[in-house]
C-alpha cells in the first residue's frame, strides 16, 4: 500500500531543507505509524528521537494521519491504510 | 508599591493632563488592557459615536513592560470601536511599549479631536503637539521615516517608538489599525486606526532615557530572576520552531486538520494552500528574521518578492493571520499576490483580518449578484485595486471601508458576514477546532482567535490535549472549563504586558510566574490564583461595557457555523453542538446569565461600582 508522509518544518528538526518534505513510502499492509517513523529514521537518522521518547510523541509534537492526531487514534500503533497521508508536526504558535 | 503614569492628552484644547494610578487600582486590574477597559468603562459617555471626539483611546503598556526580557515590549489600545459598537481592545509588538516606558509615561489617553492633522512628541516627559498637515494622506512606513527625521532621529524604526495611520485610518475605514515601529507592527483590530484618524491624529513619537528598573525593590535578584525565566522559556520546543520559521508554521498544520477556511468560510480545506505555508514562503521569500524590543524568541520573517508582477520595494513583515486573509479566504493561493497584498495593507493601514473578511464578503456578494462588482476568487489584479479603492473610500471602496458586516447587511445578505459581534473571524474553522467555537463567540471584542486561542490545548495540548472535533459531554465541559481559564491567562497577557507566543509551551510563562515577578517587583504578595481572578474581572468589566451599551451581550453563534464543513479532513463537522451545549456550562462558570454577569458575580470580583449597571 502507498501512503504519502510528509515533514513540516525539517529546519526545526536539524533536517537539510527548509521546505516541507514529502515522501510517498510503499509499506506492507497492517503498516502502523510507528514503522513508517522507522523507515523516516533509516532515511533520516536521528530522526526518530526528535519526535518520539520513551514511545510517546513529545510534548507540543504531533503525528497526523489524514488530519487527526494519533493521539485520538491509536497512538504509534495506529495502523495504516491505502492512501493515507501522514505528517509529522511541529510546534508552532500565533 | 507600583505606580502607573499617565498623559491624558486633550487635542482640541492641546492640554495635558498627568495622572498617576497606585496599587489601589493597578492590584485590579493591572495596566494594558486591563486599566484601559476599566477607565473606558467609566470614562467613554453611553452612545456615543466612536467617531465623535467624546471617544477616548487608551494607548498603555503594562507595570511590567520592558522590563524583563520576556516578550514584554507590547501596548493595547482600548477604545469604543467603531467596527462593533462597543468595546475594543487591540495589541502590538515592537518597540512601541518599551520607548513609551522609557518616554516616561506608561500610558496615553487621547482626548477631543484636533481641527487639523497633528501628531504627537513624548520625549523624557515632555509632551508636544506638532501640525501633521504636511504627512496628511501619506503611507505608514514613510510616515514614521518623515516623523523620525523631524524630530532629530535617524529614519530607523529601532531610534523611537512611532505609532501612525494611514489613509485607511485617515478616512474613518472601520476596519483601519494603527501601525507602530519596527517593524509593520499592529494594533490592528477593531478599526482603532479610525478612532486616531478621527481625531486627526497622524502619529504618536516616544522616546526617552528613563530608568525602568529603578522602583524594583531588589533589582539584581529581579534581574537574576526574570533572566532564569527567560533562559526556561528558551529551553522549550516552540520557541525554537517560532524563531525559524514564525507564525505561518500554522499553515500546514490548521489546513492539515481541516480547519482552514477557504473562501469566506464557505470550506476548510484546500490542497492548493501548499504555496502559502510558511516553509515554501520562508524557502522562497525570506530573507532576514528580526525581534520585537526584549523578546528572546524573535519569530519576525521578513519577506521580499523582488520580481514578477507582484513585486514591491523593500521588505514586508508577514504572518499567519494576513496570509490567510489575503491569501486563502480569498481563494488567492499564489504566494507573490498575497505578500503583496500584506504589503500593501501595512502600507494603507488596515487591520488584514477584518481587510480579508471584507474582501470575502465583497467577492461572495459579487459572485451571488447581489453585489455589483466585476471580481472573482483568487482575482488578485482586482484585489489590489480594490484594496486601494477602500482606503481611498472611492467608488465601491467607500462601502467595503464600512467593513464586512455592514457591508453584507447593505447588500441584503446578511448570511454572508461570518464573523461575531460584528467583526470579523480570524484565520481558523470553529467548525474544526471546536474551542474556537466557544472562544470566538464568547470573545469580547467579537471575532478574535486572542482572547482564548484554542490551538494551544486543542493541537499542543497545553495545558492538556483536547481533540479539536470531539463533542461529547466530557469533552464540551473540558472546553468551557479551559476557554474560561485561557480567556483570564490573556487578559493578564495584554495587561502586564507580555507576548501569547510565550504561552504556547509547558516551559512558557503563566500565572505563577506573573505573581513571582510582580511580588518581586513591587513587593506584591498575590497569588497565581489571584492573578487569575484579575484577568477574570477584567474579562468582566469588558462585558460590562456591552452591558452598558446595551449591545452584544448576550453571545451568539453565527448560524453559518451550523452548516457542517463540506470538504477536507473535518468534512462533516458543524459547531452547533459545542456551542448550544457549551455556553450553559460557560455561563455557570462565569456566574453570568445570557451573557451578563450577575449582582453576585460583581460583587465576588469586588465590581459593586458597576453593579448599577445590572
Amino acid at each position: 500500500m502507498r501512503v504519502r508522509v510528509r515533514i513540516m518544518a525539517p529546519l526545526y528538526f536539524g533536517l537539510d531543507s527548509v521546505d516541507q518534505i514529502s515522501l510517498d513510502l510503499n509499506l506492507e499492509d497492517g503498516s502502523t505509524v510507528e514503522d513508517v517513523m522507522n523507515i523516516l529514521n533509516t532515511i533520516h537518522p536521528g530522526f526518530k528521537d526528535k519526535v518520539i521518547k520513551n514511545g510517546k510523541v513529545l510534548e507540543m509534537h504531533d503525528i497526523l494521519v489524514n488530519g487527526r492526531s494519533i493521539d485520538f487514534l491509536d497512538g504509534l500503533r495506529t495502523r495504516l491504510k491505502d492512501g493515507d497521508s501522514i505528517l509529522v508536526v511541529s510546534p508552532f504558535g500565533g | 508599591m507600583a505606580t502607573f503614569r499617565v498623559a491624558r492628552i486633550d487635542l482640541g484644547t492641546e492640554k495635558v493632563t498627568e495622572e498617576v494610578f497606585k496599587d489601589d487600582v493597578l492590584r485590579r486590574f493591572l495596566g494594558g488592557r486591563g486599566l484601559g477597559s476599566y477607565l473606558a468603562l467609566k470614562e467613554i459617555p453611553r452612545g456615543i459615536d466612536p467617531l465623535s471626539p467624546s471617544n477616548r483611546l487608551y494607548i498603555f503598556a503594562g507595570p511590567l513592560s520592558a522590563m524583563v526580557n520576556l516578550s514584554t515590549s507590547r501596548v493595547t489600545v482600548v477604545t469604543k470601536s467603531p467596527l462593533t459598537g462597543s468595546l475594543t481592545h487591540a495589541n502590538a509588538g515592537g518597540n512601541f511599549a518599551y520607548w513609551l516606558r522609557k518616554s516616561g509615561y506608561d500610558g496615553i489617553i487621547i482626548e477631543g479631536a484636533a481641527e487639523d492633522p497633528v501628531y504627537v512628541v513624548v520625549k523624557d516627559g515632555d509632551v508636544a503637539i506638532r501640525p501633521a498637515g504636511h504627512l496628511w494622506g501619506k503611507w505608514t512606513g514613510a510616515s514614521i521615516k518623515a516623523i523620525l527625521r523631524e524630530n532629530g532621529f535617524p529614519e530607523e524604526e529601532k531610534a523611537a517608538g512611532v505609532a501612525v495611520v494611514g489613509p485607511a485610518g485617515e478616512n474613518l475605514s472601520r476596519i483601519a489599525g494603527i501601525r507602530m515601529s519596527d517593524y509593520e507592527r499592529f494594533a490592528g483590530r477593531g478599526g482603532v486606526g479610525a478612532v486616531m484618524g478621527s481625531k486627526r491624529l497622524k502619529g504618536v513619537l516616544v522616546w526617552g532615557t528613563r530608568d525602568l528598573l529603578k522602583d524594583v525593590k531588589d533589582r539584581a535578584k529581579f534581574i537574576a530572576e526574570s533572566t532564569k525565566l527567560a533562559q526556561r522559556l528558551m529551553s522549550g520546543p516552540t520557541a525554537k520552531a517560532l524563531h525559524i520559521y514564525g507564525t505561518n508554521l500554522l499553515t500546514a498544520v490548521i489546513n492539515s486538520i481541516g480547519a482552514y477556511p477557504i473562501r469566506n468560510f464557505e470550506t476548510a480545506y484546500a490542497e492548493e494552500a501548499d504555496k502559502l505555508t510558511g516553509e515554501y514562503i520562508k524557502k522562497n521569500y525570506v530573507v532576514e528574521t528580526h525581534a520585537c524590543m526584549m523578546c528572546p524568541i524573535a519569530c519576525t520573517q521578513h519577506v521580499m518578492v523582488k520580481a514578477g508582477p507582484y513585486k514591491f520595494v523593500g521588505k514586508a513583515k508577514y504572518e499567519y493571520e494576513n496570509t490567510w486573509a489575503l491569501g486563502a479566504t480569498l481563494g488567492l493561493f499564489d504566494p507573490e499576490a498575497d505578500l503583496r497584498l500584506q504589503k500593501l495593507a501595512n502600507e494603507l493601514g488596515f487591520d488584514t483580518i477584518s481587510l480579508g473578511n471584507t474582501l470575502a464578503t465583497a467577492i461572495e456578494l459579487a459572485r451571488k449578484g447581489k453585489l455589483k462588482l466585476d471580481v472573482n476568487w483568487g482575482d488578485a489584479g482586482a484585489l489590489i485595486d480594490l484594496v486601494i479603492r477602500t482606503a481611498n473610500r472611492s467608488d465601491v471602496g467607500d462601502d467595503l471601508a464600512e467593513g464586512d458586516y455592514r457591508l453584507a447587511l447593505k447588500y441584503g445578505d446578511p448570511s454572508a458576514f461570518r464573523g461575531s459581534r460584528g467583526q470579523g473571524l480570524p484565520a481558523y474553522d470553529p467548525r474544526g477546532l471546536k474551542g474556537f467555537a466557544l472562544s470566538y463567540f464568547t470573545a469580547n471584542r467579537g471575532g478574535d482567535h486572542l482572547e482564548a486561542y484554542s490551538p494551544t490545548w486543542e493541537v499542543l495540548g497545553v495545558p492538556e490535549k483536547v481533540d479539536p472535533l470531539c463533542e461529547t459531554p466530557e469533552c464540551i465541559e473540558k472546553q468551557a472549563r479551559i476557554v474560561v481559564y485561557a480567556q483570564h491567562l490573556m487578559a493578564l497577557t495584554d495587561s502586564v504586558t507580555y507576548c501569547k507566543l510565550a504561552t504556547l509551551d509547558r516551559e512558557g510563562i503563566f500565572e505563577k510566574d506573573l505573581a513571582h515577578l510582580f511580588n518581586m517587583a513591587y513587593d506584591w504578595d498575590v497569588t497565581p490564583e489571584g492573578m487569575l481572578t484579575i484577568g477574570e474581572r477584567i474579562f468582566n468589566v469588558e462585558r460590562l461595557f456591552h452591558v452598558k451599551e446595551g449591545k452584544w451581550v448576550k453571545d451568539e453563534l453565527n448560524p453559518h457555523f451550523r452548516n457542517p464543513i463540506p470538504t477536507g479532513p473535518a468534512k462533516g463537522h458543524s459547531s452547533a453542538k459545542m456551542f448550544d451545549e457549551g455556553i450553559k456550562i460557560y455561563y455557570k462558570l462565569r456566574g453570568w446569565v445570557d451573557g451578563k454577569p450577575t449582582y453576585d458575580t460583581l460583587k465576588r470580583l469586588g465590581l459593586e461600582e458597576f453593579q448599577y449597571l445590572l
